[in-house]
This record gives structure tokens, sequence and C-alpha cells, in this order.
């Protein structure tokens, strides 16, 4: 899937790009891409459904799924999980959330968040299976994640054309400006965390996941990093839109070009 | 015994066999290109090994006033700077041929032939004499028996220096220090033997409008021209230099000069998977993209390569053959990957195929591969290999048409959605079976779900079979209606032939070559006069179905172990299997004319 998006956002930076994938695809057979993609830092949302299993093929432990954690038929997962947000934060991610499916509030503002940014987005969305993961037991289900949610941001999305008329923040907020010119104005649950603060926020993480919690909200931002075009200086216009005559050389520059192959 | 070759001008092979990491191939290619200047057709092809340092490497080349220059398999010399190969190599020097050799150390006894002649030069010591540190005296070496051959064949000393002078333009030291020892070379074998040898080389008209160029810059500039904006690859040989040139022309020709934007973007995927995704993406968003690979980045791209062809999007792709199974030996030329390609993906696939036999076909089916690719909708892949790709050829000037226009297809504009009711992806039109697409962002009527899984004509999803049937039936007239599209077969008849040679890609200079030889054999062996054909694309046309039909037998001369194309024949038309005789050579060396003579002769018993 990031393949195919980056390819279509080479062509065409003016469009919008939202991908969705499970925990399996991003998480194994399509890591690499995932992987890659954040690298290049594409403007994207990269939205996985994370349920911790295999769905559709019928329940076999995603990469996803945590130490102990058992499958419907109760046996124990024993390999570590991949963090997607870990690994992000490893790759130069320059966004990255993590939400719930039981929670529209949350994860509507970090849905607006990530299409305004300016780069790649990963949104890890925790969607229990209700199929195959929503036992106990497993520690994808609603109501472990009920349980053990921690949200370590409240965010609200501002578009740049509401500015004026929106409600003051309320105390203890970070804003975060995003390229656009919109604005993402975090709550900071517990305090001091700092969603620009990598080095911080990979330390609350891995402390927060020790405890066996489930952080939640908008973890971490840096709008500074250029995008995949940016780093190319590829042309305003969309690759698309540019005409032929702008692309094709003609033949006297092929003339010209020969010589040196005389 | 001495034997004595004929006096020969302008028709000889000179084999070079040196060790990998030397620096002799930019002397080889100095030499090759010294011959070009000199307006004789002339080939150079580098079998070099899979290797950084050390291992050996060849260098032949031929020059041929009629424009034989497919690889010649009997050497007239061979300049022997590897002492590793020495037994080998002596053995692969015709009777009555030459050895040059650096007699700086003396050569074993046994390996001396009595019907050679040697040209012992001391270029070691010569070198140690005349200039300072291992590096610099290993790479002059090189230079030193260039300037020998410069003296034995003839070849015009001026042209060479001018040649060095423009090579190390700005680097004083250096291109004195290569001065030297062209002239080095040159004098002591000037002074030693009688030149030029009784085979050499003198000037020519015959390439006035003529240009070196190698199949993978050609296939870049190719690219370029057809327009083509996304490029997506893995590096991998022999495919690399497709994207090197690419990028070169790109910095040349669309970086803007004012603003410095690059109306161009080349990724370095993560691997072939990522590449062939990248390309379906953009050109999925109407842009002409491409990537390069060979034989292991197709097998890697075969489950894309059928979302594409189901999903009905553009790709082209460039596959520069090398020696299969599996890594194979990646430094080798061969035509392996001809049915891998025209199936590839699980499931009822067939993909277009073009198959280019030197760098002008590389050029040109590069802007038909992105023609055919959006307007038929699908993968299309160009098949060269190792030796078209990444050994320079003397072919005439490429051409370019300034009234040409890309064929973009059927792509629905706003004023056309606007028009209609509801868009249905896949319903196709007319005697071409191609359904009209849309391009994402130009039209919310345009809009729909492109999917990989089961779709109805509508482009809904679906489990039915009559309706997935309607599909998948008409992308089979859609790729047959393609084959009126295709370049044409080259077809060349002689009077009264009744058997009929057919071939593909690189093998097309030695398959002519060894049709002239048995058409016109030397005293003692029967005439066998042939027609001939050179396969240009899949889907096959008409013409190729009637040249089958034509001949009583035909061989199908071709570089892989399963007779690939032959199969593929077999299976797309209706030809009796018993009716196509094969013809391989799979070795992983360019072909050459006595290989096919030979095979030939020996399956007709004369
Ligand atoms: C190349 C390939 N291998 C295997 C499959 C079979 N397959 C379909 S979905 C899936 C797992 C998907 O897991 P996940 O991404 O977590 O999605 P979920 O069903 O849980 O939403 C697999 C292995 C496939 N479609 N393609
Ligand atoms: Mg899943």
């Amino acid at each position: 899937m990031p393949a195919i998006a980056t390819g279509a956002n080479a062509a065409n930076r003016d469009l919008i790009y939202i991908g969705v994938s499970g925990d399996g695809d991003s998480l194994s057979i399509g890591l690499g891409h995932l992987c890659h993609a954040i690298r290049r830092n594409l403007r994207m949302v990269y939205l996985i459904e994370n349920n911790g299993v295999y769905g559709l093929t019928k329940g076999q432990f995603s990469a996803a799924a945590d130490i102990g954690s058992t499958a419907k038929r109760g046996e124990a997962n024993l390999l570590a999980p991949i963090d997607p947000i870990a690994l992000g934060l490893t790759l130069g991610a320059t966004f990255l959330a993590r939400g719930f499916s039981g929670d529209k509030t949350q994860l509507v503002p970090i849905l607006k968040a990530a299409i305004a940014h300016r780069g790649l987005a990963l949104v890890d969305v925790i969607s229990p299976c209700v199929t195959f993961n929503d036992h106990e037991g497993s520690t994808k289900s609603y109501l472990y994640t009920r349980q053990h949610e921690l949200k370590a941001t409240e965010a609200d999305f501002v578009p740049l054309a509401d500015e004026i008329t929106a409600v003051i923040p309320p105390t203890g907020t970070t804003t975060v400006t995003m390229h656009s010119g919109d604005t993402v104005q975090f709550r900071r649950v517990p305090d001091g965390y700092d969603p620009t603060d990598r080095e911080r926020v990979v330390e609350y993480l891995l402390e927060r996941q020790g405890q066996g919690e489930v952080v939640t909200g908008l973890l971490y931002v840096d709008e500074s990093v250029r995008d995949m075009h940016e780093l190319n200086e590829t042309s305003k216009t969309p690759l698309v839109n540019l005409p032929y005559e702008d692309l094709c050389p003609g033949s006297d520059e092929l003339a010209k070009l020969l010589k040196r192959f005389r | 015994m001495q034997q004595l070759v004929a006096a020969r001008v302008n028709d000889c092979a000179i084999k070079l066999a040196n060790v990998n990491g030397t620096g002799s191939a930019s002397a080889n290619s100095l030499l090759m290109e010294s011959i070009f200047k000199m307006g004789i057709p002339v080939s150079g092809k580098n079998l070099f090994p899979s290797n950084i340092q050390g291992l050996p490497t060849w260098y032949e080349i031929r020059a041929n006033k009629s424009g034989y220059t497919a690889r010649a398999i009997d050497y007239d010399l061979m300049v022997a700077m590897n002492a590793q190969t020495y037994e080998a190599d002596i053995q692969e020097v015709r009777s009555g041929g030459y050895v040059m050799f650096d007699s700086t150390w003396p050569l074993d006894e046994v390996l001396l032939r009595p019907d050679i002649s040697l040209l012992g030069i001391p270029f070691a010591a010569m070198c140690n004499e005349n200039f300072a540190g291992a590096r610099q005296r290993i790479l002059l070496k090189n230079i030193a028996y260039t300037g020998a051959l410069v003296a034995v064949l003839n070849i015009d000393f001026e042209l060479v220096g001018d040649l060095l002078t423009e090579k190390f333009a700005g680097k004083e030291k250096l291109r004195t220090a290569n001065q030297v020892a062209l002239r080095l070379g040159y004098d002591y074998a000037r002074e030693h033997f009688a030149c030029p040898l009784p085979f050499h080389l003198e000037k020519m008209a015959a390439a006035a409008d003529r240009i070196l160029i190698d199949g993978n810059t050609a296939a870049a500039l190719g690219c370029v021209f057809a327009g083509a904006t996304v490029a997506a690859w893995y590096p991998i040989t022999p495919a690399t230099s497709v994207m090197d040139a690419f990028k070169r022309f790109c910095e040349r020709y669309r970086r803007d000069p004012v603003t410095g934007e690059n109306k161009y973007l080349i990724v370095q995927a993560e691997d072939e998977l990522a590449s062939i995704g990248m390309v379906i993406g953009a050109s999925w968003s109407g842009a002409r993209a491409f990537t390069s690979t060979a034989g292991p980045g197709i097998s890697l791209m075969n489950e894309l390569l059928g979302l594409a062809y189901y999903a009905e999007i553009p790709a082209v792709v460039f596959d520069i053959q090398r020696t299969g199974p599996s890594t194979g030996m990646p430094t080798r030329t061969q035509q392996g990957d001809i049915l891998e390609c025209a199936y590839a993906s699980h499931g009822d696939t067939k993909h277009i195929l073009l198959f280019p036999a030197n760098p002008t076909e590389c050029f040109e089916f590069a802007v038909t591969a992105f023609d055919l690719a959006e307007h038929f909708q699908t993968p299309v892949m160009v098949l060269s290999d190792l030796d078209i790709g990444m050994n320079d050829w003397v072919v005439p000037e490429l051409k370019w048409d300034d009234s040409y226009r890309p064929d973009r297809g059927r792509v629905l504009t706003v004023e056309e959605l606007e028009q209609i009711e509801t868009f249905y992806r896949y319903v196709g039109e007319g005697d071409e079976h191609i359904a009209p697409r849309t391009l994402p962002g130009v039209h919310p009527k345009g809009a729909f779900f492109t999917r990989g899984s089961g779709h109805n004509a509508l482009g809904a999803y679906t489990e039915t079979p009559d309706e997935y049937q309607e599909v998948v039936d008409r992308l089979v007239l859609k790729h047959e209606a393609a084959a009126h599209h295709i370049p044409s077969p080259i077809v060349e008849r002689r009077a009264g032939a009744t058997i009929g040679v057919i071939t593909v890609g690189s093998c097309d200079l030695a398959v002519r070559e060894a049709l002239d030889l048995m058409a016109h054999p030397s005293a003692g062996e029967p005439a066998i006069v042939t027609d001939f054909m050179r396969i240009r694309g899949f889907p096959f046309g008409q013409e190729v179905r009637a040249f089958l039909d034509e001949h009583e037998v035909c061989f199908v001369v071709e570089q892989n172990r399963d007779g690939q194309l032959r199969s593929l024949l077999i299976l797309e038309t209706l030809t009796p299997k018993s009716k196509l005789r094969s013809v391989r050579a799979y070795g992983g060396f360019p072909l050459s004319a006595s290989q096919v003579t030979d095979d030939i002769r020996e399956q007709l018993g004369r």
C-alpha cells in the first residue's frame, strides 16, 4: 500500500493521500514498505487498524500481539510485539498517534491533524476484532483497552480558517502549528508530556507500556522535516499536470546530445 | 611450424584477457572507440565477472567491414594479460593467430603452440621504469598494451592520442603519463615486430552517421523523450545503468533553469515489490512511470504485475535479462525471462512484451512501451539483455520526430465526465475492448474503487461467476487487440527457401551472419538457404503466424536452456510442435554465428 501511495503522490502532490491497512499487512508482509515510507516522509495518512490478529485469515497472531496475549482458542503469543509507534520513533517518523476505535472524540481531531501534517502521519488505531480478538486474555480487546488506556494528550484541531472563532483553549496546553497554518492544541493529560520532545516521548512510552498501559493520543509530532517532494525539489505543479512539451527535449537537443556519442 | 594468415583489412577479432579491477576496462573501450572513429563497423563485448577485483575478465573486439559484428569466437589476436588464464586464452587463438603478452616474465613453455606467433612486450618492466606508484603502474600497463595494439593493428595513433587528451582534460599529469605509456607500447611494437600484422585496420567512411551507445543509455533516453516523470527502481546488475542514465538526462533536461525545480522524481525503492508498486501508483495517477530491473526483480514484482493487469493500470518495466535461475550469473547475458514475463503473476495473466535487439530499438521501444501501456492500460515489459544493455553498439544516429505526441489512452476528461450520468470503470469499448479510465482528483464523478479483488464490469466487488468472467474474458480480447500495435517482426525472405529461422532480441546479428554463412558456405559445404524472422513483441500478430504457416520447418534461435520463445510460439499459435526446432545457446556469453550454423547443420545432417 505505501509503495503505491508513494507513486501516486510522486505523480500528483496536490491530492490528499489516506492509506488504511491492517496490523498484519503493516507489521509483517508490508513492514519494509511502511519503514521506508516513514523514512521518505511521504505526505500521507497511514492508518493501521490494529486488532492484534490476522482477521481475514481467521485469527492467527499478528506481529502486534503482545507476549502472553491469548488467541481465541487459548494459546498464548510467545513472540515480542512490534509497536508501530516505537518503530516510528526510531525511524524518524514525524507524526505518530494512537487512537482507539471506541473513542471517536479523541480520534477525529487526530485524523484531522494527520491530514494537515507535512509528511507521513502514522495513526495506530486499536480496533478490537469482535470475531477473533475480543475475548478475555487478549490485550487488544475492547475491555482491555478501556481498562488500560492512558491518554497522553487530548488534541483539538483548529483549522486555519476557524482560528478566530475557536474556543479559547484551557490552560496547560501546547500548540503546534502545522505546515498548512492549521494548529493542533494539546491538553497535556499527564503532567509535563511534550509531544515534540522525542527523547522524552520514547522514555515515557517505554515506561508506560512496561506497565501494560495503552498510551493514546497524538504522541509525537515534528513539522520541521521536509517531505518527499521537498527533499526532491519536485516542481510545485504536480508532475501529472506538466504538459508533454515541457518534458520532451526535442530533436535538436537529441542531435546535440548525440554528438558526444559520435 | 608457423602458419601465416592471409592479409585482411578491416576484418579481425581480438580478445583481451585481463584481471578484474586493474583498470583495463577503460583502455579496452578506448581501443573500441578508436576503431569506431576510424569508421569501421565494430563491436565490443565485455565479458566480466560478478566481482569487484581479482577474477578474470575479458573484452572482445570485432571489427568487420561488412558489418558482421556479432561475437566472434575464433580470435586473430589474444592480448593475454592475465597469467591465471594464459592456458585457456592461448588455446582460443585461431591457428595462425597471435598472442601478445607481458614478456617481463618468461612464458611457460608448455603453453606454447607451434601454430601461433608470440608478441612479447615487457609491459611491467616498461611501466616500472617509467612510472612511480604501484596503482599507476598497473593502470598504465593497460595504456601501454593499447599503444602496442595501435601499432600492430594500424589504428590511427593521433586519434587515440586525441581521445586520451579529451578524457584527461584538466588533469595534465594524468594526461601526460597516459600519452607516455601509449608511446612506450607503440614504439616497442614498431621496433620489434613487422607492423602492421597481416590482418589490420584502415580508415573507412562506412559509419559516418553512426553513434556508439549502449542499450541502457538509449532506453533511458527513450524514457525522457516519451515524457516519463516518475521512475522507481532497486539496484541490480545489469539494469542499474538505465536509471543512472535516466538521472543524468533528467538533471540535464528536466531541471527548471530558473526555479531549480525538478520535473521528475526518481525513487530508489527498498525492493522491487515497492518499485513496481510506485510505478503502478504513479501510472494510476496519470504519470508516465517506469522501473528497470532484471529477472530476480521480475520474480518479486509478480504479485503487483497481476494487480496492474487486473485493475488495468499502465506500467512500464525494463527487464535487462541476465543469466538465471536464482542469482545465476549476474554479469552474464541470457534471454531467460521470456516465459516469466509473458505470464507474470498468479491466475490468468498475459502481458505485452517488447523485444529490442539493439540500442536503437531500446530507444524506440521505450516510447512504444509507454504508448502501449497507456493505450491498453496494462503492464508492458521491455525485454532487453545484458549484451544489449551494457555493451557499446555502433548504431545509426537516433532520430526523433517532433510531431510525436504520447498516446494517453482512453482517459475521460472533465467535460466527458460531466456529460455522463454515472461512470463505470470496467465497461469495454469497440473492437479493442478498452474500458475508459479516470484519473484521481479530476472530477468527483470519475471516482471509483480500484480493486485487485473480484470485480464486475461496473467496478463493483463480485464473487459471481458470470460477472467475474465477463471482465477477465474482456482482458483476453484486449490483449489480442494489442497484437495490431506491437512492432511487426523483421522478415527477410530468400528465393527458394523452405526453412525459416526465427529469432529474438540480441541474437539478431549472429543469426543474420549465420544465415549468410549457410547460404554462401566455404568450399565443400552445401548451401542452406533460409528465410529470417526476428520477433519484436508479444502478443504475436498476423505476420508471425503467416511466417510459421509458410515454412515446413522453422528453427527458433534463442539464448535460454528451455527454448522459451519456441514454447511461447507453440502456446500462442496453432503451429504444430514438431515444426519448430530449437537452437539454444545459454552459457552466458553473447551468441556467435558459428554456434548457430553448427547447430542447424547438425540438425539437418548437412
Ligand atoms: C501475498 C499474500 N499472502 C497472504 C494473503 C492472505 N491474507 C489476506 S489478509 C491477511 C492478514 C491480514 O491481517 P491484517 O492486516 O491484520 O488485517 P485484518 O484482517 O486483521 O484486518 C493475509 C495473510 C494475501 N492476501 N496475500
Ligand atoms: Mg489485523
